[in-house]
Formats: C-alpha cells, sequence, structure tokens
C-alpha cells in the first residue's frame, strides 16, 4: 500500500471515531445538567474541559454559555477538533483515496458532511439537541456498519480499522481523566455522573449485566479499562489495534520490525490491563495507570506514523 | 413551451432549429411515452424530482472543482443533470456508431502513419508543416512502436444536429476526453429516481463499456502475466476531473495512481509502497503530454514519473493513449478527417465534418473576416470552450480585436459558420423550456475492434440561448438513451 493511501485510510478510522466519541460525550454531558450543583456557568465550562480546548474556547468566547459551548464543540468549522472538522477530516481523506474502499462508503460520509455543514446551532438547540446527536450517532454507525458489511478484508480496511481502535483507546483513557478531574474538583463523584460517563459510553447496561454492585468511579474505571468482553473498553480497542496490524504483518513481503515493535508495545500494554486486580485500581492509582496508557498510545500513534506513512510528514493528532 | 406548461397536452411553437423531441407541434414517435409521463406530473412535482436529482449529486461527490481567478478557494460544483432524457432511435444510432467507428479507425491510422512513414504528406494530402509545427507533436514518438498499433485507446467525437437533423461532427477529442462518469452516474440518477420513466423503455445498457475499457487497456500488456497491473494516472484530488478519475479507476479495478506515487527503475514503472513495490505494465494517464515525464517535457512538471517515456522506449510499459494523439484532435487537422477516411480506410465518409474555413489560407481568410458576425472562430489547439469568438453574440469590439489575433497568426485559427445546434426541452424549476445540446460519444479502441459506448454524453447549454455546452461554462448533461 502507498504511504500517502495508508495514512489517509489510517485517519479516516481516526476521525470517524474521534466523531462519534465527542457525539455520545456532548449528547450526554448536555443532558446531565439538571442534576448538576452549582451556577449554568460552571457546568458549561466542564463540558468544554472535558471535550475540547478550554483556551481555545476562551480565546473566542467571554463566556460560558449553552449556545456558545454546544457550537465550539459540534459545529464551529475553525474549531480544530469539533465535530463538524472531525467529519470533515474524515472526508477529506476519503475524498483522496475514495477509490480503495467501496463507494457506499464516499456517498455515505458525504452526505453526511454535507448535512451537518448545513445544520445550525440555533436551530439544533431549538429543536431538540437529543435527536440532533442520535442523528450524528447513526450516520456514523451508517458508515461504520456499511464498512464491516462490504469492504473487502485487505490492508485497506485493516488500516482504517486500526486507526478507529487506537483513538478509541486514547479517548477512553482521556475520558477516564476528565472523570478523575472531576472527582478531585468535586470531592466526589454523585451517583448520576458516573452514569453519564457510562451511558456516553454505551456501557451502562453491560456494566449491570456483569453484576457489578456498586456504581463507583474505582468499579466504572476498572469496567472501561479492562473489560475484554466490552467494544468500547481500552483493552478491547488495544487488542482490536493490534488483530488488525497482525493481518497487516501477514500480508507483508519483507519483515518490518518496526511493525513487529508496534504489535510488541500494543500486547504488551493489553496484557497489563488484563493482569490488573480490581484492588489495584484505586483513585492513588488511577491517574499513574492512565498516564501510562496516553503514553503508550501516543508512542503507537507515532510508530504508525514513522513505519506507514511518509516519512518526515509531521503527525498531527 | 409556455403555453405546454401552461396546459400539458399542447405543444410548443416551432423553431429555427431542430428539436429533439418536437416536429413542428408533434411529438416524435420515439418520444411519446416520456411527454407522456413528464405531463402527468405537475410543475412542482417536476421540480421535486430535480432537485433530488441534483442532491444525490451533491451527496456523491459527482462534483467537478473550478477555480477563477480572484478566488482563494476552488469551488467543488455539480453539473447540472436534466431529468428529460435525450433519446436516440436505434436505426439513428446504427448509423452514428458506424461514423464514429470508423473516424476513429481513421484517425489512429493518420497518428501512427505521422509517427511512421508519413505517407500523407509525401501523397500531398495533408501539408507536412501543420503537423510537424503543431504544438502537440511529439518529436520522441518518431518510429516508436505502439502496442497493438492502439494510439487513440479512448476518444470522445462531440456531434450537433444541424435544422434538419442531420448530424455532424463538431470535434474529435484524442488527449484524454472526460466525461465517462457523468454518463454512469446520470444512468443510475435516472434508474433510481425516476424508474417509472427510465422502465417504461427498452435502453441499450452501458455497463458493459467498462468491460470493454478494461479490456482494451488489459489488451495493450506486453507481458505474459495473467493480471497485468494496470494503473490510473491522476493529477490528484485538486484536479477538476478527479471524480471522474476515481470511477474509472474504482469502476475497472484499476490502481489510482500519481506521479509521486510512482518510481522509474532500470527503465521499468513500479508503483512505491512500504511493503512491496509492483510494477505497472498499463499506465491509463489522465495528465497531458507535457506533464508526463520531467525528463522528457516540461522539467518543472510535478505530476508525471522521470523516466516514463525511456521505460516506454524500451516497451517495459504501454501508455494509454500514447503521447502526441494531439495532432490529430487540433482543430486544423480537423478539416482533413474525411480525406483521411478516403485515404486510410478507402471507405466514405458516413458521418460529416461542419464546413470549416482554415485561417491560413488567404482566400478563406478573407472571407471569414468579411463576416465575422456570423461566424464561430476558435484557436486550433485550445479546447473547453476557452478562447472562442462566437460571431453573432459579440460586440463589434472583440470581433475587431480577434481580426487582428487572425491576422497575426494565421495558422492558429479556424472558423466555422455559426452552428445550429439542436434544441430539447430541459427541466428549470419545473417548467420545460428549449436549450440547446450536443453529443459527445465515446469509442474505445481494442487493437484495431472500436467499441462505442452505446448513448454517450448529452451537454446541454444552460443559459437560454447559449450554444457553449462545456462544464467549465456551466454546461449541464442529459441522460442519453439509445433504443434498443
Amino acid at each position: 500500500m502507498l504511504d500517502r493511501i495508508a495514512e489517509s485510510l489510517f485517519w479516516i478510522g481516526r476521525y470517524t471515531e474521534r466523531a462519534e466519541n465527542h457525539a455520545r460525550l456532548i449528547d450526554v454531558y448536555y443532558h446531565l445538567r439538571e442534576d448538576e450543583q452549582g451556577p449554568d456557568e460552571q457546568v458549561w465550562r466542564r463540558i468544554v474541559g472535558a471535550i475540547g480546548d478550554i483556551s481555545a474556547y476562551e480565546e473566542k468566547h467571554a463566556a460560558y454559555g449553552e449556545r456558545d459551548v454546544i457550537h465550539f464543540l459540534t459545529l464551529d468549522a475553525t474549531q480544530a477538533n469539533s465535530l463538524v472538522v472531525c467529519v470533515a477530516q474524515a472526508r477529506d481523506n476519503l475524498r483522496k483515496i475514495r477509490d480503495r474502499l467501496p463507494s457506499e462508503l464516499w456517498n455515505l460520509l458525504n452526505g453526511f458532511y454535507l448535512w451537518l455543514k448545513s445544520c445550525d446551532t440555533a436551530e439544533v438547540l431549538g429543536d431538540s439537541p437529543h435527536r440532533f446527536y442520535q442523528r450524528i450517532k447513526e450516520g456514523l454507525a451508517a458508515f461504520q456498519g456499511t464498512a464491516v458489511s462490504i469492504a473487502l478484508r485487505d490492508d485497506a480496511y485493516s488500516m482504517m480499522e486500526s486507526g478507529r481502535h487506537l483513538e478509541r483507546s486514547e479517548n477512553i483513557v482521556r475520558l477516564l481523566q476528565s472523570v478523575l478531574r472531576y472527582t478531585a474538583e468535586t470531592g466526589s463523584s454523585s451517583y448520576a455522573y458516573l452514569m453519564a460517563v457510562l451511558k456516553s459510553v454505551g456501557g451502562y447496561e453491560a456494566f449491570r449485566r456483569l453484576g457489578i454492585e456498586e456504581l463507583s468511579m474505582e468499579e466504572v474505571a476498572a469496567f472501561l479499562l479492562a473489560q475484554e468482553q466490552f467494544p468500547r473498553s481500552v483493552h478491547y480497542a488495544l487488542a482490536s489495534f493490534s488483530d488488525h496490524l497482525k493481518t497487516l504483518r501477514a500480508g507483508a513481503s519483507r519483515s518490518g520490525s518496526g511493525l513487529d515493535r508496534i504489535v510488541r508495545t500494543a500486547d504488551k500494554a493489553r496484557s497489563e490491563l488484563g493482569w490488573l486486580e480490581r484492588p489495584d485500581i484505586n483513585a492513588e492509582s488511577l491517574d499513574a495507570v492512565l498516564q501510562q496508557l496516553l503514553a503508550t498510545n501516543r508512542q503507537l500513534g507515532e510508530a504508525m506514523a514513522k513505519v506507514f506513512f511518509s516519512p518526515g510528514r509531521e503527525v498531527t493528532a | 413551451m409556455e403555453l405546454w406548461n401552461a396546459i400539458t397536452s399542447l405543444s410548443p411553437p416551432a423553431s429555427k432549429f431542430y428539436d429533439e423531441m418536437f416536429e413542428g407541434t408533434q411529438v416524435r414517435a420515439h418520444y411519446e411515452k416520456v411527454q407522456a409521463i413528464l405531463s402527468r406530473l405537475s410543475i412542482d412535482e417536476r421540480a421535486a424530482r430535480q432537485r433530488q436529482m441534483n442532491r444525490r449529486l451533491l451527496e456523491e461527490g459527482i462534483t467537478f472543482t473550478l477555480s477563477q481567478p480572484g478566488q482563494s478557494e476552488a469551488l467543488e460544483r455539480t453539473i447540472p443533470f436534466d431529468l428529460v432524457p435525450r433519446i436516440i432511435p436505434g436505426a439513428e444510432w446504427e448509423t452514428i456508431e458506424r461514423g464514429v467507428s470508423q473516424r476513429v479507425r481513421a484517425l489512429n491510422a493518420f497518428v501512427k502513419d505521422v509517427y511512421h512513414e508519413q505517407h500523407i504528406f509525401q501523397d500531398g494530402l495533408i501539408p507536412r508543416r501543420m503537423v510537424l509545427g503543431n504544438r502537440y507533436f511529439r518529436g520522441e514518438m518518431m518510429r516508436l512502436s505502439v502496442p497493438g498499433g492502439a494510439y487513440v485507446t479512448a476518444s470522445g467525437i462531440d456531434l450537433i444536429r444541424d435544422e434538419k437533423g442531420d448530424y455532424f461532427v463538431l470535434e474529435d477529442n484524442l488527449r484524454s476526453p472526460s466525461g465517462f462518469s457523468y454518463i454512469f452516474k446520470g444512468r443510475s440518477i435516472m434508474t433510481h429516481d425516476f424508474p417509472e420513466l427510465y422502465f417504461s423503455h427498452a435502453v441499450r445498457g452501458i455497463d458493459r463499456t467498462l468491460d470493454a475499457f478494461r479490456s482494451s487497456l488489459r489488451a495493450m500488456a506486453q507481458t505474459d502475466k495473467s493480471d497485468p497491473v494496470i494503473a490510473l494516472l491522476t493529477p490528484g484530488s485538486f484536479n477538476s476531473a478527479y471524480f471522474e478519475h476515481a470511477f474509472l479507476a474504482q469502476q475497472m479495478g484499476t490502481e489510482l495512481v500519481e506521479g509521486r506515487d510512482l518510481v522509474c527503475e532500470d527503465h521499468k514503472i513500479y508503483i512505491r509502497s512500504s511493503r512491496r513495490k509492483r510494477r505497472v505494465d498499463v499506465l491509463y494517464r489522465r495528465i497531458d503530454d507535457d506533464f508526463l515525464d520531467p525528463l522528457a517535457f516540461r522539467p518543472d512538471s510535478m505530476l508525471g514519473v522521470a523516466g516514463l517515456m525511456n521505460a516506454y522506449r524500451f516497451g517495459n510499459i504501454a501508455i494509454a493513449n500514447a503521447p502526441g494523439t494531439g495532432v490529430a484532435d487540433d482543430k486544423a487537422i480537423y478539416t482533413f478527417v474525411p480525406d483521411m477516411i478516403r485515404y486510410y480506410l478507402n471507405e466514405t465518409p458516413i458521418l460529416s465534418n461542419v464546413p470549416t474555413y482554415l485561417m491560413s489560407r488567404p482566400e478563406e481568410r478573407e472571407y471569414v473576416l468579411q463576416r465575422l458576425d456570423e461566424m464561430v472562430v476558435k484557436e486550433t489547439s485550445l479546447s473547453g470552450g476557452y478562447g472562442m469568438l462566437i460571431g453573432p453574440s459579440s460586440t463589434e469590439g472583440e470581433r475587431a480585436a480577434f481580426a487582428q489575433k487572425i491576422i497575426a497568426d494565421p495558422d492558429n485559427y479556424i472558423a466555422q459558420p455559426t452552428i445550429k445546434l439542436s434544441t430539447a426541452p430541459v427541466c428549470v424549476d419545473g417548467r420545460l423550456v428549449s436549450r440547446h445540446i450536443d453529443l459527445r460519444v465515446f469509442a474505445l479502441m481494442n487493437g484495431q475492434r472500436v467499441h462505442v459506448l452505446p448513448g454517450g454524453l448529452t451537454r446541454v447549454a444552460m443559459k437560454e440561448g447559449s450554444l457553449v455546452v462545456n462544464s467549465s461554462q456551466g454546461g449541464g448533461c442529459k441522460d442519453t438513451w439509445v433504443l434498443a
């Protein structure tokens, strides 16, 4: 596979995954407000902190308010990590290599992008923000579902999926970091807040089904880090990432030591998660665990760029 | 046609142009069903369908990019697609098909002759200087033998109809004609978004053309490999026709590559890869000769591959279309195509040329300069509707300026009497109005056989009264049906 094609595929996976995580988070945080203590302003600030960049927000807006925050996180085309920009980036990457994936995928993503671009913050808020984010999740699910359903299982598919799972792993780690911050700020984590975190990754019901009695920060973190059956856990994401790279390695003619190293790093992080005992995860140790996972994720991203993408090209996350 | 819109059983008034759908006040027999179905729809319903079709074009990214001076970002535009199909009866098509096939065979023979024995100059049919001095003549191609003798693998022949409905060839496009993708997408839109119209007719399918295209390219491979590597060379995703390149690569299952993806080693061309590189056997290039190889042509080209022409000379790669085919689609050479058909094929031309005056001939130049307001003047080597003077719609100042240009460089210009393009109904905001159209017919050469895509691309001048159908100038298109 050509460097530039590998790179585009990887970023299609990453950006569509990132967009989905954003939509899930904003949706849940948005509807958590009623339960929050303190002035409205603080709530909006916390939402920006969890998803976006506080300093970038404050450069643009003087105060925290519903309209500005939702616009900043979702539809602000000038904001590096807003939802619409993630979708635009995925779409631009697909546009450059659209012959590599089924044209149905291009049609879906392009149509979705055009719809999202035409949305207006005031209209979204006036209508139903929940339905709006629901539609975003559905649009992205249609993209992913169609890929699962019809895409050839070749290098292109493995490359896109490896990007998706690396992004997922990183997003979950960041989500847990924001939970940790929140708990530190407020002194405790409310029941509603933890439930919202679980719901944002669609994991509340799975959590319950596994018979975990106590809805505590530690239990939620253990679940999102190490639950190997749950597809939005770090463990699962790293395992899938590694599987896709092994598929890529199997098709390679020359043995790549760089590629081997990526697989080893991912497998090491995953098996460490597998060895974690529930008592190992507590408010004190969690920060260190998350820091280390974040470093591993970053290392994996950089190694992917070095092994597969154009040498010397700067990689932006 | 206003009346026809108001009371849909009535027909529009006759005009001085040939109308595809109406003969006087009568609907032509092959359009009766279309007319009946369209007139059952209200204006609003037609407008809604039209919007739906255009939305789909946008959603599928069937766009071309247009960069205009003074604009920082290139615009992504869709080509307006019209819901009223253009219909060609089977017998009429049969003549077009034979005529186009004949023309392409003669043009291919001409290119081959130019780059080999040059009999046609020796026999005095065409002045040698007109060809050798042409900006598309490639000395590098002299005496180079081309796989299967196929120079013009893919070509597009533009046809128009005069006021009597007779077909004429307006232009030959032998370098890298664009428009295949619009035909296939247009057909797909018709079958999905207006099925009751499409399926009420027996329309000849076009899908086999993609097979024929692939076979033509495959047949050029100079290798025993069972699966030769075919690659489509595009200038990249910023090119105006990128959609078409991606579409063709995907539909034919060829690699889509940019110049920077290719590398020349040992006079062979490979696709770079982080893993194993693959040797390219056939290159279907969608970039101009000038940019193909910085070592052979323009040294500043970033789009091509250094060493490509050497690999070609060594017979290690086939290129479609062959470099240098531009000598045959020059607008001055065009005048000689009927002679070529008689000379190389010993056949009578089936399709006629539009009468054309060469400005290099003093008596013809005099004749034209006296009646510039009735003429269309074109630069011989430009296409896409650029560098033209359309006499009847020009100002006196424009004509004077153009006359100066002609006198200064007569070799560079030809003139044709203002052509009467036929008209066809077009749906604008649900109302049916009359617009000028032409037809680009696509032909694919495989060895000496020619496959002609049934139908082709009907281009529409969307502006009222306009004769310019090029997409770069705001033209639209229609699905084109050949009745089985």
